[in-house]
């Protein structure tokens, strides 16, 4: 009797004693070994690297302005900060010399390198860096920048907010809409550079001074000016002035060309990353079609025989007529509309194919599917896949079919 | 209160003054075990040489844990056959007055196995966390929670590792589910990767990490309500971690492929790095990393713990306070020497052949205590017999 009634006290007295274990492990856990306070730190978003004058690179931190105590958030934006440097590490002793501040690299969501160093090889040296160090995360995405680096941060940085975290959203999100634009971070970069089963490609980046941004339009109407009405022809209003569009393509670490925003539309499509949005198309007649395009289906087989690599791509799109101009595209679908769109598909995708290879850029990622054919590490790194892909030869098959063929016949 | 008191002070006599040995069940045996198994499966390797020859770690891990057991089943039934009721016991029986230095052999491996999870656990906070804070701060901000459980004994180890257990696996399971987006089956080519031989003695390797744990568990057996309880703890520990080291190891060979995993420290805290789109979730691995973290100290605290237990019985000594201080403070030393010690690269050296011959080191002594101390006792038993 006894020891049942002592059993249940004794059990309360561990649990008791469980608890305090868990409660000093969490208590040990959020301790800080060197405690900082937020408002002692300037949180930099994006870091521009460009070709520099006087040193090797001239490096700008874009920096939210909320970090910095600032309460109202309408006050808020982004810092640029910028110097000639040897390196980031570098850089970062430059600057700390002029901010009241530390730099905090933990939320960085964008890498912009310039055209310049991009096509002289250097993004192996400039990404050669300890990210841990700087606490920096290898999902931060690049951006090639056709213009200066610190212009296109700053077109970023126009519309007086941060919107760099919002520019990664938009970037994937424009590769998945629209396709005209293409999403790599460090991490894939990394990848394709060290293990050559694909290349890397990077969004474009451009700067348009003569967009219109949306606080100027606020700023000078407050004034009783009217900036949209006083611009020039053909000046876009509202938006950033940094634009993204078109892709980079790269071989290894070394921009080798580029693809128009069309152009990546079709890389999109082959590699599955654009999956459903409005692609233009010229047809036979020199006419223009656009065309909602959803990718039904997507596969790829390799073969790797004596005479050098084999793929075949085929595509399954559906197609809804957004507009078809002269052509009538819905209503001659079955006589002919469906054959001159699909030559016109495939002849477009191989021309991409072929832009790519061409600058040895396997854009498209055939080398994933080629060391699929292998088992061991040793034979597949022996066969060395740079190297075949120049000789690869890879055919495309397209699929159509018109989802909107029904309302069109009928007139809807 | 008073009572409570009173029991647990029977408890302490009944195994000895100090040996803070208690009594947990199946459950807490196999939560204390799964911790330890899942932390060193996951975080101990050094990925240049795991991933050399290509990544086929989720089929040689559970391989591990599955060997791992069948020598900690066949261990186990020796120590039945020979009436041992602990794994100290049967080396006594088995080696007589050589068993202290056998013990003391085990001990010693018991405390390698805390000190790899804990130095990597250091290495990442150095690296990750704690800009600017020295190795030897951090040491002694971690230390401290790992030496506090082992001194509390094996029940309080057993309790809290049922607490956190599910937790670590809770946490795990929600950062591969955040990467599922980015995993990408073209990564597990060339596949398998290594050739056939090279996965066996990967498997034989790899074994020297899970073996400890199993092999604490019959250390302290006794306080798992008998050798049965063991058995049972140990087949659950065994299964969880093969399965959870199968789907941390597959999930990370979906996510990078061999060649970046060689160049990743730890790549388990940077599965959530490779996602494009980064939602507030993704930020939260860093406290995903502080969860490990606590399996990292509950694993070191175990190991450090059966060490002491498995030393303080060998050399009769009834309390397990000084040979845990001195196995905890040994842990620390080597994560020291290998972190900044002026003898780091003789001391890799060390680990090295360690990492490659530890499974011998382990199980050899072990089946061959349980066959000498069964055939004793069968021999005692015959002897017995023919007397009568």
């Amino acid at each position: 009797m006894q020891k049942t009634m002592l059993k249940p006290v004794r059990l309360g007295v561990l649990r008791a004693l469980c608890l305090v274990i868990a409660a000093l492990f969490i208590a040990a856990e959020c301790a800080c070994l060197r405690p900082i306070s937020v408002d002692s730190c300037g949180y930099v978003v994006a870091v521009g690297i460009d070709e520099g004058r006087e040193r090797e690179y001239e490096i700008s931190l874009e920096l939210q302005r909320e970090s910095m105590g600032d309460a109202q958030p309408e006050n808020g934006g982004a810092i640029i900060l910028s110097c000639e440097a040897g390196d980031i590490f570098d850089a970062v002793n430059e600057l700390a010399s002029r901010i009241p501040y530390e730099l905090n690299f933990t939320r960085v969501h964008l890498f912009i390198i310039g055209e310049g160093l991009a096509r002289a090889g250097k993004l192996g040296e400039i990404f050669d860096f300890s990210f841990d160090v700087l606490r920096i995360r290898r999902s931060a995405l690049i951006v090639t920048a056709r213009s200066r680096v610190r212009d296109y941060i700053g077109g970023l940085a126009a519309n007086n907010t941060a919107n760099i975290a919002k520019m990664q959203d938009a970037l994937i999100a424009n590769v998945e809409t629209t396709g005209e634009t293409a999403a790599i971070n460090v991490s894939l970069f990394l990848e394709g550079v060290r293990g050559g089963r694909f290349d890397a490609v990077t969004p474009l980046g451009y700067y348009d001074e003569s967009i219109i941004t949306d606080t100027k339009q606020h700023e000078t109407a407050a004034k009783g000016e009217n900036p949209v009405g006083d611009a020039e022809a053909g000046a876009g209003t509202g938006g950033m002035q940094g634009i993204t569009r078109g892709s980079a393509l790269f071989d290894g670490v070394r921009m080798c060309g580029e693809l128009s925003a069309h152009e990546t539309q079709l890389m999109n499509l082959v590699r599955g990353d654009f999956r459903r949005g409005s692609l233009s198309c010229e047809l036979e007649n020199g006419e223009e079609a656009s065309l909602l395009v959803l990718l039904n289906k997507r596969s790829i087989q390799m073969e790797l025989g004596e005479g050098g690599p084999k793929a075949r791509v085929e595509l399954r799109l559906n197609i809804t007529v957004e507009r078809e101009g002269p052509a009538r595209l819905g209503e001659d679908w079955d006589a002919g509309a469906r054959e001159g769109l699909k030559s016109y598909f495939e002849g477009e995708l191989k021309r991409v194919f072929e832009k790519c290879r061409a600058c040895s850029c396997d854009a498209m990622g055939f080398g994933r599917y080629a060391s699929m054919k292998f088992y061991s590490t040793a034979e597949w790194e022996k066969y060395s896949w740079k190297e075949e892909y120049q000789g690869l030869e890879a055919e495309f098959a397209v699929e159509l079919n018109l989802d909107d063929e029904y309302m069109i016949k009928s007139g809807g | 209160m008073k009572n409570g008191m009173k029991n647990g002070m029977k408890n302490g006599v009944k195994n000895g003054v100090n040996m803070r040995l208690g009594r947990i069940g199946a459950a807490e045996g196999a939560s204390a075990a799964l911790a330890a198994m899942a932390v060193s499966g996951i975080f101990t390797f050094e990925t240049k040489l795991l991933y050399e020859h290509g990544n086929s770690t989720y089929i040689t891990l559970p391989l591990s844990v599955l060997l791992s057991l069948g020598i900690f089943a066949l261990a186990a039934a020796l120590m039945r056959k020979s009436g041992s009721k602990n794994l100290g016991e049967l080396y006594k029986r088995a080696f007589g007055l050589a068993a202290p230095l056998f013990a003391f052999a085990l001990s010693l491996m018991a405390v390698y196995s805390a000190y790899a999870p804990l130095s990597q656990f250091v290495r990442a906070m150095h690296g990750l966390f704690f800009d600017g804070v020295s190795y030897s701060r951090i040491v002694v901000f971690t230390m401290p929670a790992v030496v506090f459980l082992a001194l509390l004994g094996f029940e309080a180890i057993g309790r809290t590792a049922r607490l956190i257990t599910p937790l670590l696996i809770a946490v795990l399971a929600a950062s591969t589910a955040a990467s599922v987006s980015e995993f990408e089956a073209y990564r597990l080519y060339p596949l398998p990767g290594n050739t056939a031989w090279g996965m066996a003695v990967q498997v034989l390797e790899e074994t020297c990490t899970f073996l400890p744990a199993l092999l604490c568990l019959l250390i302290n057996a006794d306080g798992l309500n008998g050798l049965k309880t063991a058995e049972r703890a140990g087949r659950r520990a065994a299964a969880a971690a093969a399965l959870i080291c199968f789907v941390s190891q597959l999930a990370l060979a979906l996510c990078y492929t061999y060649r970046e995993l060689g160049e990743l420290f730890m790549p388990m805290f940077r599965i959530n790095y490779l996602n494009k789109f980064e939602a507030h979730f993704m930020r939260l691995d860093k406290l995903a990393h502080m969860m490990w973290l606590g399996g990292g100290m509950i694993a070191g605290a175990y190991y450090i713990y059966s060490a002491a237990r498995l030393f303080a019985q060998s050399f009769e000594i009834r309390d397990i306070r000084p040979p845990a201080l001195g196995g905890a403070a040994l842990a620390a030393l080597m994560i020291m020497i290998e972190v900044e010690g002026k003898d780091r690269e003789a001391f890799l050296a060390l680990k090295e052949l360690l990492n490659g011959c530890g499974f011998l080191l382990l199980a050899l002594p072990v089946l061959l205590a349980g066959i000498a101390a069964a055939l004793r006792s069968k021999r005692g038993l015959t002897n017995a017999k023919n007397n009568a």
